[in-house]
Protein backbone atom coordinates (compact mmCIF):
# COMPACT_ATOMS: atom_id res chain seq x y z
CA UNK A 1 0.00 0.00 0.00
CA UNK A 2 1.08 3.13 -1.03
CA UNK A 3 1.72 5.96 1.95
CA UNK A 4 1.39 8.98 0.56
CA UNK A 5 1.67 12.31 2.19
CA UNK A 6 -1.35 14.79 2.87
CA UNK A 7 -2.60 17.26 0.50
CA UNK A 8 -5.25 18.96 0.09
CA UNK A 9 -8.05 18.18 -2.19
CA UNK A 10 -9.53 21.38 -3.85
CA UNK A 11 -11.93 19.74 -5.95
CA UNK A 12 -15.36 20.80 -5.20
CA UNK A 13 -17.84 18.17 -4.14
CA UNK A 14 -21.25 17.96 -6.29
CA UNK A 15 -24.03 15.72 -6.18
CA UNK A 16 -23.76 12.06 -7.39
CA UNK A 17 -23.91 12.26 -11.24
CA UNK A 18 -26.80 10.21 -12.86
CA UNK A 19 -25.77 9.72 -16.17
CA UNK A 20 -22.28 9.65 -18.03
CA UNK A 21 -21.81 13.00 -19.49
CA UNK A 22 -22.84 13.81 -15.70
CA UNK A 23 -20.06 11.36 -14.73
CA UNK A 24 -17.57 13.20 -17.27
CA UNK A 25 -18.59 16.54 -15.90
CA UNK A 26 -17.91 15.25 -12.31
CA UNK A 27 -14.64 14.55 -13.33
CA UNK A 28 -13.77 17.76 -14.68
CA UNK A 29 -14.56 19.50 -11.86
CA UNK A 30 -12.73 16.63 -9.77
CA UNK A 31 -9.32 17.87 -12.51
CA UNK A 32 -10.10 21.30 -12.50
CA UNK A 33 -6.36 21.82 -11.90
CA UNK A 34 -5.63 19.80 -15.43
CA UNK A 35 -5.84 21.10 -19.04
CA UNK A 36 -4.69 18.06 -20.59
CA UNK A 37 -7.72 15.75 -18.63
CA UNK A 38 -10.06 18.95 -19.86
CA UNK A 39 -8.51 18.85 -23.46
CA UNK A 40 -9.25 14.88 -23.23
CA UNK A 41 -12.81 15.07 -22.54
CA UNK A 42 -13.56 17.31 -25.05
CA UNK A 43 -12.19 14.99 -27.69
CA UNK A 44 -14.06 12.34 -26.34
CA UNK A 45 -17.16 13.48 -25.84
CA UNK A 46 -17.02 15.62 -29.76
CA UNK A 47 -15.38 12.40 -30.78
CA UNK A 48 -18.55 10.86 -33.00
CA UNK A 49 -20.65 13.89 -33.80
CA UNK A 50 -17.25 15.59 -34.86
CA UNK A 51 -16.47 12.30 -37.08
CA UNK A 52 -20.65 12.37 -38.32
CA UNK A 53 -19.48 16.34 -39.39
CA UNK A 54 -16.25 15.51 -41.29
CA UNK A 55 -18.19 12.42 -43.23
CA UNK A 56 -21.27 15.29 -43.57
CA UNK A 57 -18.61 17.15 -45.54
CA UNK A 58 -17.54 13.94 -47.45
CA UNK A 59 -14.15 12.91 -45.30
CA UNK A 60 -13.93 9.40 -45.19
CA UNK A 61 -15.24 7.97 -41.69
CA UNK A 62 -15.88 4.03 -41.52
CA UNK A 63 -17.52 2.49 -38.36
CA UNK A 64 -14.90 -0.10 -36.55
CA UNK A 65 -14.29 -1.57 -33.33
CA UNK A 66 -11.49 1.38 -32.72
CA UNK A 67 -8.90 -0.91 -30.65
CA UNK A 68 -6.22 -1.56 -33.43
CA UNK A 69 -7.18 -0.33 -36.77
CA UNK A 70 -5.68 3.34 -36.08
CA UNK A 71 -2.51 2.63 -38.49
CA UNK A 72 -4.51 1.42 -41.38
CA UNK A 73 -7.22 3.91 -41.12
CA UNK A 74 -5.46 6.91 -41.20
CA UNK A 75 -3.10 5.39 -43.49
CA UNK A 76 -6.23 5.11 -45.90
CA UNK A 77 -7.13 8.77 -44.76
CA UNK A 78 -10.12 7.19 -43.19
CA UNK A 79 -11.01 8.15 -39.26
CA UNK A 80 -11.78 4.77 -37.31
CA UNK A 81 -15.23 5.52 -35.77
CA UNK A 82 -15.47 3.55 -32.85
CA UNK A 83 -18.56 1.99 -32.63
CA UNK A 84 -18.10 0.77 -29.35
CA UNK A 85 -17.30 4.58 -27.94
CA UNK A 86 -21.08 5.56 -29.93
CA UNK A 87 -22.33 2.93 -27.72
CA UNK A 88 -20.68 4.32 -24.20
CA UNK A 89 -22.04 8.02 -24.62
CA UNK A 90 -25.03 6.71 -25.94
CA UNK A 91 -28.69 8.00 -25.06
CA UNK A 92 -30.46 6.65 -21.76
CA UNK A 93 -33.09 5.30 -24.46
CA UNK A 94 -30.79 2.67 -26.69
CA UNK A 95 -31.59 -0.38 -24.84
CA UNK A 96 -35.34 0.28 -25.69
CA UNK A 97 -35.27 1.68 -29.10
CA UNK A 98 -33.08 -1.13 -29.84
CA UNK A 99 -35.16 -4.49 -28.23
CA UNK A 100 -38.30 -2.16 -30.23
CA UNK A 101 -36.63 -2.38 -33.70
CA UNK A 102 -35.03 -5.63 -33.29
CA UNK A 103 -37.33 -7.56 -31.14
CA UNK A 104 -33.87 -8.31 -28.99
CA UNK A 105 -34.02 -11.09 -26.21
CA UNK A 106 -33.77 -9.71 -22.50
CA UNK A 107 -30.32 -11.39 -22.23
CA UNK A 108 -28.88 -9.86 -24.96
CA UNK A 109 -25.16 -8.19 -23.85
CA UNK A 110 -25.96 -4.34 -23.26
CA UNK A 111 -22.62 -3.02 -25.22
CA UNK A 112 -24.63 -4.60 -28.41
CA UNK A 113 -28.06 -3.22 -27.36
CA UNK A 114 -26.79 0.26 -26.91
CA UNK A 115 -25.05 0.64 -30.34
CA UNK A 116 -27.86 -0.74 -32.42
CA UNK A 117 -30.48 1.68 -30.31
CA UNK A 118 -27.68 3.94 -31.36
CA UNK A 119 -27.79 3.13 -34.90
CA UNK A 120 -31.00 3.22 -35.50
CA UNK A 121 -32.17 6.31 -33.70
CA UNK A 122 -29.62 8.81 -35.40
CA UNK A 123 -29.58 6.32 -38.82
CA UNK A 124 -25.95 8.60 -39.50
CA UNK A 125 -26.70 9.04 -43.09
CA UNK A 126 -23.04 10.02 -43.61
CA UNK A 127 -22.05 7.27 -42.29
CA UNK A 128 -23.43 4.01 -43.57
CA UNK A 129 -19.95 2.07 -44.19
CA UNK A 130 -19.07 -0.68 -41.20
CA UNK A 131 -15.53 -3.10 -41.39
CA UNK A 132 -16.81 -5.45 -38.95
CA UNK A 133 -13.55 -7.17 -37.90
CA UNK A 134 -14.95 -11.09 -36.89
CA UNK A 135 -12.53 -11.26 -34.31
CA UNK A 136 -15.24 -9.64 -31.97
CA UNK A 137 -17.52 -11.75 -29.74
CA UNK A 138 -20.72 -13.64 -31.37
CA UNK A 139 -23.20 -10.79 -30.41
CA UNK A 140 -21.42 -8.12 -32.22
CA UNK A 141 -21.50 -10.23 -35.53
CA UNK A 142 -25.03 -10.72 -35.12
CA UNK A 143 -25.37 -7.09 -34.60
CA UNK A 144 -23.82 -6.02 -37.77
CA UNK A 145 -26.28 -8.16 -39.69
CA UNK A 146 -28.52 -7.20 -37.80
CA UNK A 147 -27.60 -3.39 -38.84
CA UNK A 148 -27.03 -4.49 -42.53
CA UNK A 149 -30.87 -4.37 -42.89
CA UNK A 150 -30.71 -0.86 -42.24
CA UNK A 151 -28.72 -0.20 -45.41
CA UNK A 152 -25.19 -0.33 -43.49
CA UNK A 153 -22.45 -1.44 -46.20
CA UNK A 154 -20.62 -4.25 -44.21
CA UNK A 155 -17.06 -4.80 -44.84
CA UNK A 156 -16.31 -8.40 -43.30
CA UNK A 157 -12.73 -8.48 -42.13
CA UNK A 158 -12.33 -12.19 -41.50
CA UNK A 159 -10.35 -13.10 -37.99
CA UNK A 160 -7.86 -15.76 -37.17
CA UNK A 161 -7.85 -16.97 -33.49
CA UNK A 162 -4.41 -17.70 -32.63
CA UNK A 163 -4.30 -21.12 -30.24
CA UNK A 164 -2.66 -21.94 -27.33
CA UNK A 165 0.15 -24.06 -29.04
CA UNK A 166 0.82 -23.25 -32.35
CA UNK A 167 4.08 -24.48 -34.33
CA UNK A 168 5.77 -21.43 -35.92
CA UNK A 169 4.64 -22.57 -39.77
CA UNK A 170 1.27 -22.39 -38.64
CA UNK A 171 1.60 -19.30 -36.99
CA UNK A 172 2.93 -17.91 -40.14
CA UNK A 173 -0.28 -18.87 -42.03
CA UNK A 174 -2.04 -16.92 -39.86
CA UNK A 175 -0.36 -14.08 -40.60
CA UNK A 176 -0.19 -14.48 -43.92
CA UNK A 177 -3.80 -14.58 -44.12
CA UNK A 178 -4.35 -11.86 -41.82
CA UNK A 179 -1.92 -9.20 -43.66
CA UNK A 180 -4.43 -10.13 -46.82
CA UNK A 181 -7.60 -9.71 -44.78
CA UNK A 182 -6.24 -6.31 -43.96
CA UNK A 183 -5.10 -6.07 -47.60
CA UNK A 184 -8.65 -6.60 -48.71
CA UNK A 185 -9.98 -4.03 -46.16
CA UNK A 186 -7.65 -1.26 -47.52
CA UNK A 187 -9.01 -2.21 -50.71
CA UNK A 188 -12.57 -1.65 -49.58
CA UNK A 189 -11.68 1.76 -48.01
CA UNK A 190 -9.95 3.66 -50.84
CA UNK A 191 -10.77 1.42 -53.46
CA UNK A 192 -6.34 1.20 -53.92
CA UNK A 193 -3.68 -1.03 -51.76
CA UNK A 194 -2.66 0.84 -48.83
CA UNK A 195 0.36 3.62 -48.94
CA UNK A 196 2.65 1.29 -47.35
CA UNK A 197 5.06 4.23 -46.47
CA UNK A 198 2.18 6.08 -45.05
CA UNK A 199 1.25 2.91 -42.84
CA UNK A 200 4.72 2.78 -41.49
CA UNK A 201 4.29 6.42 -40.24
CA UNK A 202 1.38 5.63 -38.72
CA UNK A 203 2.66 2.28 -36.92
CA UNK A 204 5.64 4.78 -35.60
CA UNK A 205 2.87 6.65 -34.29
CA UNK A 206 0.88 3.78 -32.75
CA UNK A 207 4.30 3.13 -31.03
CA UNK A 208 4.81 6.46 -29.91
CA UNK A 209 1.55 6.01 -28.31
CA UNK A 210 2.11 3.07 -26.70
CA UNK A 211 5.23 4.34 -25.33
CA UNK A 212 3.30 7.37 -23.66
CA UNK A 213 0.74 5.67 -22.08
CA UNK A 214 3.23 3.52 -20.67
CA UNK A 215 5.37 6.43 -19.23
CA UNK A 216 1.55 7.78 -17.80
CA UNK A 217 0.97 4.67 -16.24
CA UNK A 218 4.51 4.43 -14.29
CA UNK A 219 4.16 8.25 -13.75
CA UNK A 220 0.70 6.73 -12.58
CA UNK A 221 1.88 4.82 -9.94
CA UNK A 222 3.85 7.52 -8.59
CA UNK A 223 1.07 10.09 -8.35
CA UNK A 224 -1.94 7.42 -8.26
CA UNK A 225 -4.61 10.20 -8.12
CA UNK A 226 -3.62 12.83 -9.94
CA UNK A 227 -4.51 11.46 -13.15
CA UNK A 228 -8.01 9.61 -11.99
CA UNK A 229 -9.85 6.20 -12.94
CA UNK A 230 -11.97 7.60 -15.16
CA UNK A 231 -9.88 9.92 -17.62
CA UNK A 232 -7.36 7.22 -17.58
CA UNK A 233 -9.71 4.90 -19.23
CA UNK A 234 -10.42 7.43 -22.16
CA UNK A 235 -6.51 7.68 -22.32
CA UNK A 236 -6.81 4.19 -22.76
CA UNK A 237 -9.26 3.81 -25.39
CA UNK A 238 -8.24 6.95 -27.11
CA UNK A 239 -5.10 4.57 -27.85
CA UNK A 240 -7.34 2.59 -30.74
CA UNK A 241 -8.74 5.61 -32.49
CA UNK A 242 -7.14 8.74 -31.45
CA UNK A 243 -10.50 10.54 -30.93
CA UNK A 244 -10.63 10.67 -34.87
CA UNK A 245 -7.51 13.13 -34.35
CA UNK A 246 -4.04 11.80 -34.18
CA UNK A 247 -2.32 15.16 -33.62
CA UNK A 248 -4.37 16.56 -31.20
CA UNK A 249 -4.23 12.84 -29.04
CA UNK A 250 -0.99 12.96 -29.08
CA UNK A 251 -0.60 16.30 -27.75
CA UNK A 252 -3.07 15.51 -24.81
CA UNK A 253 -0.83 12.13 -24.22
CA UNK A 254 2.05 14.74 -24.03
CA UNK A 255 0.59 17.13 -21.84
CA UNK A 256 -0.78 14.47 -19.24
CA UNK A 257 3.06 13.53 -18.97
CA UNK A 258 4.07 17.25 -18.68
CA UNK A 259 1.51 17.58 -16.00
CA UNK A 260 2.11 14.15 -14.36
CA UNK A 261 6.10 15.11 -14.12
CA UNK A 262 5.15 18.42 -12.08
CA UNK A 263 2.20 17.87 -10.05
CA UNK A 264 2.12 17.19 -6.66
CA UNK A 265 0.57 14.26 -4.35
CA UNK A 266 -2.68 14.41 -4.41
CA UNK A 267 -4.70 12.24 -2.01
CA UNK A 268 -8.43 11.55 -1.45
CA UNK A 269 -10.15 13.26 1.15
CA UNK A 270 -10.29 11.46 4.28
CA UNK A 271 -7.94 8.48 3.29
CA UNK A 272 -4.10 8.57 4.33
CA UNK A 273 -3.35 5.72 2.21
CA UNK A 274 -4.12 4.56 -1.64
CA UNK A 275 -5.12 0.95 -2.65
CA UNK A 276 -3.30 0.01 -5.96
CA UNK A 277 -5.66 -2.52 -8.05
CA UNK A 278 -5.96 -3.78 -11.02
CA UNK A 279 -8.67 -3.81 -13.78
CA UNK A 280 -9.35 -6.49 -16.01
CA UNK A 281 -12.09 -6.61 -18.63
CA UNK A 282 -14.25 -4.85 -19.99
CA UNK A 283 -14.03 -1.15 -20.06
CA UNK A 284 -17.24 -0.20 -19.48
CA UNK A 285 -19.87 2.11 -19.16
CA UNK A 286 -20.01 2.45 -15.74
CA UNK A 287 -18.46 5.43 -14.69
CA UNK A 288 -19.95 5.32 -11.30
CA UNK A 289 -17.59 2.36 -10.40
CA UNK A 290 -14.27 4.01 -11.78
CA UNK A 291 -15.67 7.20 -9.24
CA UNK A 292 -16.06 4.82 -6.56
CA UNK A 293 -13.13 2.99 -6.58
CA UNK A 294 -11.51 6.50 -6.91
CA UNK A 295 -13.57 7.98 -3.89
CA UNK A 296 -12.75 5.17 -1.66
CA UNK A 297 -9.46 5.36 -1.34
CA UNK A 298 -8.53 2.81 -4.31
CA UNK A 299 -6.22 3.46 -7.77
CA UNK A 300 -6.53 2.00 -10.46
CA UNK A 301 -2.87 1.69 -11.52
CA UNK A 302 -3.01 -1.89 -14.12
CA UNK A 303 -5.59 -1.75 -16.84
CA UNK A 304 -6.01 -4.76 -18.75
CA UNK A 305 -8.76 -3.61 -20.98
CA UNK A 306 -8.87 -3.77 -24.71
CA UNK A 307 -6.16 -1.44 -25.51
CA UNK A 308 -2.94 -2.83 -24.31
CA UNK A 309 -0.32 -0.84 -23.65
CA UNK A 310 2.50 -3.22 -23.29
CA UNK A 311 2.77 -4.09 -27.06
CA UNK A 312 4.64 -2.75 -29.27
CA UNK A 313 4.04 -2.61 -33.52
CA UNK A 314 6.80 -4.11 -35.33
CA UNK A 315 8.73 -2.25 -37.71
CA UNK A 316 11.35 -4.80 -39.37
CA UNK A 317 8.30 -6.12 -41.08
CA UNK A 318 5.93 -4.85 -43.99
CA UNK A 319 3.09 -2.86 -42.48
CA UNK A 320 0.08 -5.04 -43.09
CA UNK A 321 2.08 -7.88 -41.90
CA UNK A 322 3.67 -5.85 -38.87
CA UNK A 323 -0.54 -5.07 -37.95
CA UNK A 324 -1.62 -8.95 -38.30
CA UNK A 325 1.34 -9.62 -35.46
CA UNK A 326 0.12 -7.23 -33.36
CA UNK A 327 -3.46 -8.58 -33.77
CA UNK A 328 -2.30 -11.86 -32.94
CA UNK A 329 -0.29 -10.99 -30.13
CA UNK A 330 -4.18 -9.04 -28.70
CA UNK A 331 -5.87 -10.28 -26.20
CA UNK A 332 -9.55 -10.71 -28.36
CA UNK A 333 -7.78 -13.01 -31.03
CA UNK A 334 -5.82 -15.06 -28.00
CA UNK A 335 -6.37 -17.83 -25.62
CA UNK A 336 -6.91 -16.55 -22.42
CA UNK A 337 -4.02 -18.98 -20.80
CA UNK A 338 -1.65 -16.72 -23.07
CA UNK A 339 -2.21 -14.02 -21.17
CA UNK A 340 -2.06 -14.25 -17.87
CA UNK A 341 1.33 -13.77 -18.48
CA UNK A 342 0.71 -10.42 -19.46
CA UNK A 343 -1.84 -9.65 -16.80
CA UNK A 344 0.84 -10.70 -14.11
CA UNK A 345 3.19 -8.32 -15.64
CA UNK A 346 0.82 -5.54 -15.22
CA UNK A 347 -0.31 -6.36 -11.73
CA UNK A 348 3.53 -6.55 -10.75
CA UNK A 349 4.41 -3.19 -12.42
CA UNK A 350 1.91 -1.47 -10.33
CA UNK A 351 2.50 -2.84 -7.47
CA UNK A 352 -1.29 -3.74 -7.12
CA UNK A 353 -3.08 -5.10 -3.80
CA UNK A 354 -6.24 -6.54 -5.05
CA UNK A 355 -7.68 -7.05 -8.99
CA UNK A 356 -11.30 -6.25 -10.46
CA UNK A 357 -12.68 -8.40 -12.68
CA UNK A 358 -15.16 -6.65 -15.05
CA UNK A 359 -17.45 -8.39 -17.51
CA UNK A 360 -21.13 -7.34 -19.04
CA UNK A 361 -23.95 -9.50 -17.88
CA UNK A 362 -24.40 -12.13 -20.27
CA UNK A 363 -21.23 -11.89 -21.98
CA UNK A 364 -19.71 -15.40 -22.54
CA UNK A 365 -17.03 -14.41 -23.81
CA UNK A 366 -15.49 -12.27 -21.33
CA UNK A 367 -17.19 -13.98 -18.68
CA UNK A 368 -15.47 -17.18 -18.81
CA UNK A 369 -11.70 -15.73 -19.86
CA UNK A 370 -12.12 -13.59 -16.49
CA UNK A 371 -12.93 -17.08 -14.50
CA UNK A 372 -9.37 -18.25 -16.19
CA UNK A 373 -7.77 -15.77 -15.03
CA UNK A 374 -9.30 -15.68 -11.52
CA UNK A 375 -8.75 -18.97 -10.18
CA UNK A 376 -4.96 -18.49 -11.48
CA UNK A 377 -4.37 -14.91 -8.92
CA UNK A 378 -6.48 -17.07 -6.41
CA UNK A 379 -3.86 -19.62 -5.93
CA UNK A 380 -1.00 -16.71 -6.09
CA UNK A 381 -2.81 -15.18 -3.01
CA UNK A 382 -3.86 -12.05 -4.65
CA UNK A 383 -7.11 -10.46 -3.79
CA UNK A 384 -9.68 -9.87 -6.24
CA UNK A 385 -13.64 -9.58 -7.03
CA UNK A 386 -15.61 -9.97 -10.05
CA UNK A 387 -18.18 -7.52 -11.51
CA UNK A 388 -21.28 -7.82 -13.35
CA UNK A 389 -21.79 -4.56 -15.03
CA UNK A 390 -24.11 -3.71 -17.74
CA UNK A 391 -24.08 -1.03 -20.67
CA UNK A 392 -26.54 1.19 -19.75
CA UNK A 393 -26.73 4.86 -19.44
CA UNK A 394 -27.10 5.57 -15.59
CA UNK A 395 -25.84 4.85 -12.40
CA UNK A 396 -24.67 1.57 -11.10
CA UNK A 397 -26.53 -0.52 -9.09
CA UNK A 398 -26.07 0.51 -5.11
CA UNK A 399 -25.56 -3.54 -5.26
CA UNK A 400 -22.42 -3.03 -7.35
CA UNK A 401 -21.23 0.07 -6.00
CA UNK A 402 -20.90 -1.36 -2.29
CA UNK A 403 -19.25 -4.35 -3.38
CA UNK A 404 -16.35 -1.98 -4.90
CA UNK A 405 -16.51 0.02 -2.05
CA UNK A 406 -15.83 -3.09 0.32
CA UNK A 407 -13.41 -4.33 -1.59
CA UNK A 408 -11.39 -1.61 -1.50
CA UNK A 409 -11.88 -1.01 2.21
CA UNK A 410 -10.83 -4.62 3.06
CA UNK A 411 -7.54 -4.36 1.51
CA UNK A 412 -7.67 -0.67 2.66
CA UNK A 413 -7.21 -2.79 6.50
CA UNK A 414 -4.72 -5.38 5.43
CA UNK B 1 -34.20 -25.16 -32.55
CA UNK B 2 -31.55 -25.49 -30.45
CA UNK B 3 -29.61 -29.23 -30.23
CA UNK B 4 -30.20 -31.41 -27.45
CA UNK B 5 -33.44 -30.43 -26.34
CA UNK B 6 -35.21 -33.27 -27.43
CA UNK B 7 -37.97 -33.07 -24.61
CA UNK B 8 -39.47 -30.37 -27.36
CA UNK B 9 -39.62 -32.52 -29.95
CA UNK B 10 -41.42 -35.09 -27.62
CA UNK B 11 -43.95 -32.47 -26.69
CA UNK B 12 -44.66 -31.49 -29.97
CA UNK B 13 -45.41 -35.17 -31.51
CA UNK B 14 -46.27 -37.06 -28.08
CA UNK B 15 -48.26 -34.52 -26.43
CA UNK B 16 -49.67 -32.37 -29.37
CA UNK B 17 -50.06 -34.72 -31.70
CA UNK B 18 -48.10 -32.47 -34.38
CA UNK B 19 -45.34 -33.81 -36.64
CA UNK B 20 -42.04 -32.24 -37.28
CA UNK B 21 -41.86 -32.44 -40.81
CA UNK B 22 -37.97 -30.72 -40.91
CA UNK B 23 -35.43 -29.50 -38.74
CA UNK B 24 -33.26 -26.78 -38.92
CA UNK B 25 -31.17 -25.82 -36.21
CA UNK B 26 -27.58 -26.32 -34.73
CA UNK B 27 -27.51 -30.11 -36.21
CA UNK B 28 -30.48 -29.80 -38.24
CA UNK B 29 -31.01 -31.02 -41.77
CA UNK B 30 -28.86 -27.78 -43.53
CA UNK B 31 -25.40 -29.56 -43.65
CA UNK B 32 -27.27 -32.75 -46.23
CA UNK B 33 -28.59 -30.07 -48.11
CA UNK B 34 -25.09 -29.96 -49.84
CA UNK B 35 -22.64 -31.79 -51.79
CA UNK B 36 -18.65 -32.34 -50.51
CA UNK B 37 -16.69 -31.55 -53.28
CA UNK B 38 -14.31 -34.34 -54.81
CA UNK B 39 -11.11 -33.05 -56.14
CA UNK B 40 -7.55 -34.32 -56.29
CA UNK B 41 -7.20 -32.13 -52.66
CA UNK B 42 -9.48 -33.96 -50.29
CA UNK B 43 -8.12 -31.63 -47.80
CA UNK B 44 -9.31 -28.75 -49.60
CA UNK B 45 -12.43 -30.33 -50.52
CA UNK B 46 -13.15 -31.25 -46.92
CA UNK B 47 -12.18 -27.77 -45.75
CA UNK B 48 -14.69 -26.17 -48.22
CA UNK B 49 -17.27 -28.69 -47.05
CA UNK B 50 -16.78 -27.83 -43.11
CA UNK B 51 -17.12 -24.29 -44.25
CA UNK B 52 -20.48 -24.52 -46.10
CA UNK B 53 -21.50 -27.15 -43.46
CA UNK B 54 -20.36 -26.01 -40.29
CA UNK B 55 -23.98 -26.52 -38.09
CA UNK B 56 -23.67 -23.06 -36.40
CA UNK B 57 -25.72 -20.73 -37.25
CA UNK B 58 -22.95 -18.54 -37.17
CA UNK B 59 -20.95 -19.66 -40.11
CA UNK B 60 -23.50 -18.46 -42.79
CA UNK B 61 -24.88 -15.08 -43.43
CA UNK B 62 -28.47 -14.25 -42.23
CA UNK B 63 -29.82 -14.23 -45.78
CA UNK B 64 -28.45 -17.34 -46.61
CA UNK B 65 -30.01 -18.84 -43.27
CA UNK B 66 -33.31 -17.43 -43.38
CA UNK B 67 -33.60 -18.43 -47.05
CA UNK B 68 -32.93 -22.19 -46.53
CA UNK B 69 -35.16 -22.10 -43.37
CA UNK B 70 -38.31 -20.66 -45.33
CA UNK B 71 -37.42 -22.76 -48.40
CA UNK B 72 -37.72 -25.75 -46.46
CA UNK B 73 -41.15 -24.72 -44.77
CA UNK B 74 -42.25 -24.65 -48.72
CA UNK B 75 -40.79 -27.95 -49.35
CA UNK B 76 -41.65 -29.56 -46.48
CA UNK B 77 -45.20 -27.54 -46.79
CA UNK B 78 -45.13 -26.73 -43.20
CA UNK B 79 -48.21 -24.93 -41.52
CA UNK B 80 -46.36 -23.53 -38.75
CA UNK B 81 -43.16 -22.93 -37.48
CA UNK B 82 -41.82 -23.41 -33.81
CA UNK B 83 -38.92 -21.27 -33.23
CA UNK B 84 -36.83 -22.14 -30.18
CA UNK B 85 -33.60 -21.08 -29.03
CA UNK B 86 -31.14 -21.44 -26.55
CA UNK B 87 -31.22 -18.25 -23.85
CA UNK B 88 -27.77 -16.68 -24.25
CA UNK B 89 -27.82 -17.50 -28.11
CA UNK B 90 -26.84 -14.54 -30.40
CA UNK B 91 -27.10 -16.32 -33.28
CA UNK B 92 -30.43 -17.30 -33.06
CA UNK B 93 -31.78 -14.68 -29.78
CA UNK B 94 -30.50 -11.99 -31.80
CA UNK B 95 -31.94 -12.60 -35.56
CA UNK B 96 -35.67 -13.84 -34.81
CA UNK B 97 -36.99 -10.83 -35.86
CA UNK B 98 -36.01 -11.45 -39.10
CA UNK B 99 -37.36 -15.25 -39.62
CA UNK B 100 -40.16 -13.70 -37.89
CA UNK B 101 -40.82 -11.13 -40.70
CA UNK B 102 -40.30 -13.01 -43.35
CA UNK B 103 -42.33 -16.06 -42.06
CA UNK B 104 -44.98 -13.64 -41.90
CA UNK B 105 -44.90 -12.66 -45.18
CA UNK B 106 -45.52 -16.55 -46.21
CA UNK B 107 -48.34 -16.07 -43.95
CA UNK B 108 -47.00 -18.95 -41.71
CA UNK B 109 -47.42 -18.54 -37.82
CA UNK B 110 -44.44 -19.03 -35.64
CA UNK B 111 -43.97 -19.88 -31.74
CA UNK B 112 -41.14 -18.55 -30.18
CA UNK B 113 -39.67 -20.19 -27.78
CA UNK B 114 -36.68 -19.37 -25.77
CA UNK B 115 -35.08 -22.47 -24.01
CA UNK B 116 -32.68 -23.97 -21.58
CA UNK B 117 -32.01 -27.33 -20.81
CA UNK B 118 -33.57 -27.04 -17.31
CA UNK B 119 -36.78 -28.99 -16.54
CA UNK B 120 -38.83 -26.28 -15.03
CA UNK B 121 -40.68 -24.90 -17.67
CA UNK B 122 -41.75 -27.85 -19.35
CA UNK B 123 -45.56 -27.32 -17.88
CA UNK B 124 -45.42 -23.49 -19.30
CA UNK B 125 -43.97 -24.51 -22.63
CA UNK B 126 -46.58 -26.62 -22.88
CA UNK B 127 -49.50 -24.39 -22.13
CA UNK B 128 -48.10 -22.08 -25.26
CA UNK B 129 -47.86 -24.79 -27.23
CA UNK B 130 -51.40 -26.38 -26.79
CA UNK B 131 -52.59 -22.42 -27.82
CA UNK B 132 -50.49 -22.27 -30.40
CA UNK B 133 -51.29 -25.25 -32.74
CA UNK B 134 -54.89 -24.72 -31.60
CA UNK B 135 -54.58 -21.82 -33.47
CA UNK B 136 -52.82 -23.46 -36.07
CA UNK B 137 -55.01 -25.70 -36.70
CA UNK B 138 -58.04 -23.42 -36.91
CA UNK B 139 -55.98 -21.59 -39.25
CA UNK B 140 -55.22 -24.51 -41.53
CA UNK B 141 -59.09 -25.65 -41.32
CA UNK B 142 -60.46 -21.96 -42.45
CA UNK B 143 -57.62 -22.35 -45.48
CA UNK B 144 -58.90 -25.15 -46.46
CA UNK B 145 -62.62 -24.36 -45.77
Amino acid sequence: MLRLPIAPNTAKQTADPTNQLEYIEDSRTQHAYSPAVQELFDLAVEYISWADGQASERKKAVWTQGVFEAPLFYACDTIPVSAIDLGRLSSGKSVEIAESAFDLPKETCTMISVLLGEWVRKGYPHLKRIAAFNNACEPFNMAYELVGTLGYDIHRVEGVVRPKHADPETLERMVAFLASELSDTARWLIGADVNEARMRLEIDRANRVQERMRRIAALRVKNPLYVKSLPMMFLLMGMGHYFGRPERFEAVQDKVITELCEASFIVPRGHHAIVPLTWIGARGLEFGVYKAVDDAGGALLGWYTPNPYDKTWRTDVPPLESMARFILDYFLATSPVRQIEGIERLVQGSGSQGIFFYTYIGCAFGGVHVEIFREYFQKLGLPSIGLDGTFQVGMPSGQLLTRVRAFVEMLQKK
Amino acid sequence: MADGDRRLMSLIEVDMGARVVAEDHCTGISSYYRQTPTSDDPFADLAAAYLDQAPCARQNPISERVDFSLELARDYRADAVVYAYLKFCPCYGMTKAIYFDRLKQLGIPVLELDLDYSKNDVGQIKTRLEAFFEVARKNKELRHA
